[in-house]
């Protein structure tokens, strides 16, 4: 299947390309909604995305300019009241006043478009850049978020496209640092960008972009326990039952699976 | 975007980085693309796009701002915003809500507030105002349907908002601009009633409406410091398209904008404001041009063909009665019209055939494409869009339909789930008009059950649905004929869906969208059901089908977290299916891919063709007899004439006002579709009309004296 010449690429589209190359398709060329439910226990996740929501809305708010005081009276749910004292502390030490929350940068690359929706963007005193994600599900490993494509995505397409943040200058990669923030911890995992990471880093998406564009035939992962929490499971005749959130493991993480709970729609006009 | 640009748009797209111009001008003549253009203009000079604001008045008419802003070939960096004052109320209310906690309810203040799609407020108009009708006997007198009713009662409160006036006028406006019998007082009376009620019981809450999310944006976040700063820093550069189909307090908003803004583009559409009834005011759009420091004007067509310029202008002569100084090809115009042929004009399925038949050479012989092909009428009834479409598909040519909401029982995949989901909920206390025939459960099964026909589908409603419960298929032991007839193929499906169900009712009842998302993943979408995909010859029918389905799953969970906050004690499934019964939920969701074009002919409403403002080569008119064409809908609650802010206090409506309107938009609707046309419109005529009435309308009746001053043109 051809892509559309307009056709724009997100981390969570390659993701999920990288998961299960069907999905992508039916996802992101087919546009095909296939409703169902994606685990067993759909309040509990619905619970959860909520509260994902609702902490980025505050940091959101935050940024803008309503005050902490005020947004701190709107908070009823405990986990979420620990979460946001957290941030606050975290974000009074390490991110200047100024910062740029839920930016959307788009850069040209092979022929398409990519995208990058960041939660928070921020120049540091030092004019070096940071990226933060707000992760509100469980803490994830070092190892196993360097594989994740938001890692590789984020970092390249600040270094392409965040020039107007930086007086018209392009960022040099040293200058830009990418910090996971755990909601659970109060703590980060953070990536540094180098130059010759970025080339890496740019050549592999280039190459992944290629392929998809050259792509005629989108297989089913072979690993079916992704299929579990998969809403096309019966699309592809993978199995009626969805999956269960308490037979997640460590191992599983969200990495493959199509849910995830830090999975968070950006707000948008 | 290939176009070329003449040295007149040239010239506004190259203007210097702190402009601020008005573009006036007709349809048709390129003021879009200079908007296109002068967006790019601006990224490639340097200015952030991420500081760039596109305001339309309906986000259909930004999609050429979307291409360019999905341009692959576009520089990198952030996006221009494309917003309506909808979106834009929506984001601010929404992100700076804490800022006006107190004056939504006092009692409550810092509880996040809801906002209300426009199914919830059909419902709780139905919940609230429907005992008080009742019992007070309000609009006794109005025949309209009761979602017609209480979208006229959100109409009146969303004119406020748009047009900026208290809500608590609503009737003392009505009533002195028309002051006719007491029976009419009665209904503005009534529906002020409604309304207020409706506006306390939102605030008490803290629920937002449409024109409460937009009154609160512009009278209390707008005038905020905090929410104004955020918006006037970011946003440095406006283009506003289509400013005369925006509204008054749109143009405000500008109006008070605009002046600490580095650039602005405000693009007027002469002789247009189609969407008046939804309180677009081209008055206060015009009056904008005061804020801007030059203006220009882009008179020259570059859409129409000669010969369709000259029909414009031959039939707006024969409208207004006056001579136009514009250019008339005597000769051409024939070119660019053809009427129904009078051997296919008699009946309504003759002209419909005649319309299939020259669609298909168009397309088949003439090698016209597809997306430059529309068919319009003033109202497209279902089955209208059925005749055309399923005539166009049986000549190969594919067609698709943008009209307005229907509601969601018309489909059958959605009856066919609420079925089960009454079958499967047996407490439910449902009136009896409402529950389970065997009708339903036939045409359940006819949904449910992949490759089930209609007679088995019958005998299993016939001997397996006993006192409102499904049976299961194998325990028919004394009938071996019956089972046989039924085959055990389907009668292991039948068991399979009557199992499921029956472990559903033993179990903890689910949320309704949880039970409707379980039952399609574990069951209707698996082989041998329904919805599942299987390689059809078309599997784009089973994604329609399932997208069906996933906008009632969101239709009803967003009923059930609405309604969570409100009314935590109300069996929200039983609710909603009420709801849906009575007809008051319509599928309002977005059709798939709207922001893009297909490959296909257009069938729509002519309003609505309208205001997507996307030229065609070749247009079909049809039901020129209608009065629909030129009468405005029924709406015995509300008038947008009155309710405008260009309305002089104490004037009163005559029927001299109302025949001047009919003109004008009879007018403004033929002059706006050739505004749009490339190259011809085919004129599509019948005898007798749908309903086999015979009718002259007043569209047929200019088509009739065109057609003769054609004949004498090409005698002389």
């Amino acid at each position: 299947m051809r892509l559309p010449e307009d056709f724009t690429f997100s981390q969570s589209m390659l993701q999920d390309f990288t998961d299960c190359p069907r999905r992508f398709e039916l996802r992101y060329l087919l546009d095909a909604r296939w409703p169902a439910q994606e685990t067993a226990q759909a309040l509990l996740y619905e619970a959860g995305q909520q509260k994902g929501q609702e902490f980025h809305h505050l940091a959101h708010q935050h940024a803008l300019g309503v005050p902490a005081d005020v947004l701190t009276e709107t908070i009823a749910d405990d986990d979420l009241k620990i979460w946001w004292t957290r941030y606050l502390t975290w974000q009074a030490a390490n991110l200047p006043a100024e910062r740029f929350p839920e930016l959307t940068l788009t850069v040209p690359l092979a022929d398409s478009l990519l995208m990058a929706k960041y939660d928070v963007v921020a120049k540091l005193a030092d004019g070096s850049f940071l990226i933060v994600d707000w992760k509100t599900g469980r803490p994830q490993k070092r190892l196993r978020l360097a594989d994740r494509m938001q890692t590789l995505v984020y970092p390249v397409v600040l270094a392409r496209g965040g020039d107007w943040l930086n007086d018209g200058q392009p960022i040099a990669p040293e200058r830009i640092r990418l910090a996971y923030w755990f909601a659970e911890t109060g703590e980060t995992v953070d990536f540094e960008l180098t130059a010759e990471k970025l080339r890496k880093d740019e050549a592999r998406l280039t190459s992944l972009l290629q392929s998809i564009a050259a792509s005629t035939e989108f297989a089913k992962t072979e690993n079916e326990r992704h299929c579990c929490f998969c809403p096309y499971r019966s699309l592809c005749e993978r199995g009626e039952l969805p999956g269960n959130l308490d037979e997640l493991d460590e191992e599983d993480g969200p990495d493959g699976l199509s849910l995830d709970l830090d999975e968070i729609e950006e707000i948008s006009f | 975007m290939s176009v070329r640009l003449t040295k007149k748009q040239e010239e506004i797209v190259a203007s210097p980085l702190d402009a601020k111009l008005f573009l006036r001008g007709r349809a048709g003549t390129g003021k879009t693309t200079v908007g296109v253009w002068r967006l790019r203009q601006l990224i490639a000079a340097g200015v952030p796009a991420h500081s760039i604001l596109v305001l339309v008045p309906q986000k259909r008419l930004a999609l050429p701002y979307y291409n360019e802003i999905r341009n692959p070939r576009r520089k990198g960096g952030a996006e221009a915003t494309v917003a309506t004052l909808g979106s834009l109320s929506h984001q601010i209310v929404n992100l700076f809500w804490p800022l006006l906690a107190k004056q939504l309810n006092q009692h409550e203040p810092l509880r996040r507030p809801a906002f209300l799609s426009s199914e919830l407020i059909q419902y709780l108009m139905f919940k609230l105002l429907e005992p008080q009708i009742a019992q007070n006997d309000y609009f006794n007198s109005v025949t309209i349907t009761r979602p017609r009713l209480f979208s006229q009662l959100a109409d009146n409160l969303n004119k406020s908002a748009l047009v900026g006036f208290p809500h608590t006028t609503l009737a003392q406006r009505l009533k002195a601009a028309l002051p006719s019998d007491q029976e009419q007082a009665h209904i503005y009376d009534d529906a002020q009633t409604c309304v207020n009620v409706f506006r306390a019981y939102c605030l008490e809450h803290r629920l937002l409406d449409f024109s409460l999310q937009v009154s609160q944006f512009i009278q209390q976040l707008w005038p905020h410091d905090v929410p104004r700063a955020y918006l006037t820093r970011r946003y440095k550069h406006i283009i506003a398209d289509n400013l005369e189909e925006d509204t008054p307090v749109t143009h405000q908003l500008l109006r008070e904008w605009l002046p600490g803004c580095h650039s602005a583009l405000l693009i007027y559409d002469e002789a247009a404001s189609y969407r008046r009834f939804l309180g677009a005011d081209e008055v206060s759009a015009e009056s904008l041009q005061e804020l801007c420091t030059t203006t220009y004007e882009l008179d020259a067509t570059r859409v129409m063909s000669p010969a369709v310029e000259s029909l414009l202008v031959e039939i707006s002569e024969l409208m207004t009665g006056e001579t136009l100084d514009a250019p008339k090809r005597k000769g051409e115009t024939a070119a660019a019209i053809s009427f129904t042929p009078a051997s296919r004009s008699r009946f309504h399925t003759q002209m419909v055939d005649w319309v299939a038949d020259t669609v298909a050479a168009l397309v088949q012989e003439e090698k016209v494409k597809q997306n430059q092909i529309v068919i319009l009428a003033p109202l497209m009834s279902d089955s209208l869009r059925f005749s055309l479409v399923s005539r166009l598909e049986s000549r190969g040519v594919p067609s698709y339909t943008l009209r307005p909401s229907r509601p969601l029982h018309a489909e059958p995949a959605v009856r066919a789930l609420i079925t089960l989901a009454k079958l499967a909920h047996s407490h439910w206390q449902i009136e009896p008009q409402h529950q389970v025939k065997k009708f339903d459960v036939v045409q359940m099964l006819l949904s449910a059950m992949a490759d089930l026909d209609l007679a088995r589908a019958t005998l299993l409603a016939d001997i397996r649905f006993v006192g409102g419960k499904l049976l299961p298929f194998r325990e028919i032991s004394k009938n071996p004929e019956m089972r046989a007839r039924i085959t055990e193929v389907f009668g292991e499906r039948f068991d399979k869906l009557v199992g499921w169900l029956d472990a559903y009712r033993a179990g903890t009842p689910e949320t309704i969208d949880i039970f409707f998302s379980r039952l399609f993943g574990e069951v209707l979408s698996q082989k041998g059901f329904g919805f599942h995909f299987s390689k059809r010859a078309n599997p784009q029918n089973a994604f329609d089908e399932a997208r069906i389905v996933a906008n009632l799953i969101d239709s009803s969970r967003s009923f059930r977290q609405t309604l969570d906050q409100i009314e935590p004690d109300t069996d929200t499934g039983q609710e909603y299916a009420r709801m849906v019964d009575a007809g008051i939920l319509a599928d309002q969701y977005e059709p798939r891919d709207w922001k893009k074009s297909p490959d296909a002919v257009l069938i729509a409403p002519a309003y609505t063709f309208l205001l997507s403002n996307q030229p065609v080569e070749y247009q079909f008119w049809l039901n020129i007899d209608s009065q629909a064409w030129t009468r405005r809908l029924q709406q015995p609650l509300t008038q947008p004439y009155v309710l405008s802010r260009q309305w002089p206090a104490g004037r009163i409506w005559t029927e001299n006002d109302e025949q001047q309107t009919s003109r004008e938009m009879l007018l403004r609707v033929v002059t706006g579709l050739l505004k749009r046309c490339r190259k011809k419109i085919f004129v599509g005529y019948s005898k007798f009309d749908e309903r086999g009435n015979e009718r002259e309308g007043d569209l047929r009746i200019i088509f009739d004296l065109l057609l003769r001053t054609l004949n004498q043109e090409t005698n002389m």
